[in-house]
């Protein structure tokens, strides 16, 4: 799991809001961004999770994991997003991109993945869940969180072999 | 190393790769969290989008290359006059790989760090202006959710959304999260998303009841020379264009001004109108140069950053840098219109090649295509 991932932990013990706010934002930002695969509108998403945490933080016994489904729920109903990334696509271009070819190549692929594979395998192997919280975040069954890992594994071997 | 064990690493590479600035200032007593520079065009929030944003976008070819002075020389500058062509121009046409565009001059003190080409888009945009000078904007894609925000609706805050039904039509309004000014209002339709943006103090207002009542819906577009949605532009209204884009030129260009460099992004659509480009801005000013109508808008999420809507002869352009605006408009006129057969030779430096992974539209069954998207009159 990344160090730079959302925390995990479900300690309540997590200060203020203006503190939690500050030590999530970019990891936070990153999850939006890997879920919507769409960098643009990734700030836009990690903001509107915070927003809609902040109403609730003191009541959650974890607000990281709220916070966490909340991300993933807004990047699944996105449409909005998309003209709007669509515009600046047109008007500003993408960006070059530093990474590897390999890391490229995932990227790619994960894009192509339908949304819950998607999303399985970021929460998977970039926060390190378990099947079990990765069912919860999702509203799924834990079997359909196996299922859709094993799916996502065959494609992304296909493209990274 | 298995896959299983080598995707966090590359997972935690992607992660690197976006970067993030410092959480903007939160504002408690409204719970509104400070809008970020999200449009800034440059820089490391460019950097973070990465190359994985071309979803509704068709096509993309990287030209990367710095201008060569041995290529691009001879093309006569332009010399933009014709007030009308916001209106006359042809909604954006083909053969734009083979057009003209806008390009730094060789001798001159622009230069040309690269090039990317985008093929025809997923959506279509267009503007109008309302007799108080409001700008409206329409964006038209394919594959509609209603609620605008899917299941997601009735998570908005109820003070950022609301639900009417307006010219007979049901319409849906949402605030922006992070530009309150910005107010995107969905129509409901089966086969087409049709957005209708503007700038405003209210969700609902007499301009709005008119704009959406003068909208003509055709769900089974027959021919790719049709649009599916079609304004009749009211009275006292004036239309700044639509159109589908199909090919777009997008430049980063870097000036000297006082002896300091700045990065531009100039996008380029041939032979669009500007309404096409102007369409999405938040509070665009306009202003007259050379007898035609361009506008300047301050991105407020961004401060220091600014971007120049305009028309030439070549078709619509959006210029954003660091730089005020006459600054911008002085970049534009030093640019001189160049054959992109040339730009695509300018590839000497090694650039990223932007490949298009974007899955195939989906387009709700019986809807026919977009074709051309919008079309307004006048």
């Amino acid at each position: 799991m990344s160090d730079d991932a959302p925390v995990t932990d479900p300690s309540r013990n997590v200060g203020s809001f203006a503190d939690f706010y500050e030590e999530q934002y970019a990891a936070t930002v990153r999850l939006a961004a890997f879920l919507s695969g769409r960098g643009n509108v990734a700030e836009d998403l990690a903001q509107e999770a915070f927003i809609r945490l902040e109403p609730h933080f003191v009541g959650v016994e974890n607000p990281a994991a709220y916070l966490r489904t909340t991300v993933v729920n807004l990047c699944r109903n996105q449409h909005r997003s998309a003209s709007r990334e669509s515009r600046r696509l047109i008007k500003f271009g993408p960006p070059p991109s530093s990474v590897s070819d390999r890391a490229s190549e995932l990227d790619a692929t994960l894009r192509r993945l339908p949304y819950g594979e998607r999303a399985v395998v970021v929460l998977r192997y970039w926060l390190g869940l378990t099947e079990a919280e990765i069912a919860t975040h999702l509203g799924c069954r834990p079997g359909t969180v196996k299922s859709r890992h094993a799916r996502a594994l065959i494609k992304i071997r296909k493209e990274l072999p | 190393m298995t896959l299983e064990h080598e995707l966090p690493g590359l997972l935690d590479e992607l992660a690197a790769d976006h970067r993030v600035g410092q959480a903007p200032p939160l504002d408690v007593n409204t719970r509104r969290i400070a809008p970020t520079g999200r449009h800034r065009p440059s820089g490391p929030r460019v950097l973070a989008v990465a190359a994985c944003t071309a979803l509704v976008v068709g096509g993309l070819v990287f030209i990367g290359g710095r201008n060569d002075p041995d290529t691009s020389g001879s093309e006569p500058a332009i010399s933009p006059s014709d007030p009308s062509a916001a209106t006359t121009l042809p909604d954006a046409a083909d053969g734009a790989s083979s057009g003209v565009v806008l390009a730094p001059p060789p001798s001159g003190s622009i230069e040309l760090l690269s090039v990317m080409q985008f093929d025809r888009s997923a959506t279509a945009a267009g503007a109008l202006t309302a007799p108080d000078g409001t700008v409206f904007s329409l964006i038209v894609s394919g594959n509609p959710t209603w609620p605008p925000s899917g299941d997601d609706w009735s998570a908005i805050p109820a003070d950022r959304r609301d639900m009417q039904t307006v010219a007979g039509r049901d319409v849906a309004a949402i605030v922006d999260a992070t530009a309150p000014t910005q107010i995107y209002r969905t129509v409901r339709d089966s086969c087409w998303a049709i957005e209708v943006l503007s700038a405003d103090e209210a969700m609902w207002s007499a301009d709005v009841t008119t704009l959406i009542g003068s909208l003509d819906i055709t769900e089974a577009v027959s021919s790719p020379d049709d649009a599916p949605v079609t304004i009749d532009v009211p009275q006292g209204w004036t239309s700044l264009g639509g159109a589908r884009m199909l090919t777009s030129w997008v430049m980063e260009l870097q000036a000297d001004v006082d002896g300091q460099p700045h990065t531009a992004h100039l996008a380029q659509v041939p032979n669009a109108p500007v309404g096409f480009l102007l369409a999405g801005e938040s509070n665009p000013r306009p202003f007259a140069h050379d007898g035609r109508q361009w506008w300047s808008v301050d991105i407020v999420t961004t401060p220091g950053m600014t971007s120049v809507i305009g028309i030439t002869d070549l078709g619509a352009f959006h210029i954003t840098s660091d730089l005020p605006a006459d600054e911008l408009v002085a970049i534009v006129d030093s640019l001189v219109a160049t054959p992109t057969a040339q730009l695509a030779s300018n590839s000497g430096v090694p650039g990223t090649a932007v490949i298009d992974t974007t899955p195939a539209h989906e387009q709700t069954s019986g809807c026919g295509d977009l074709g051309t998207g919008i079309e307004i009159d006048s």
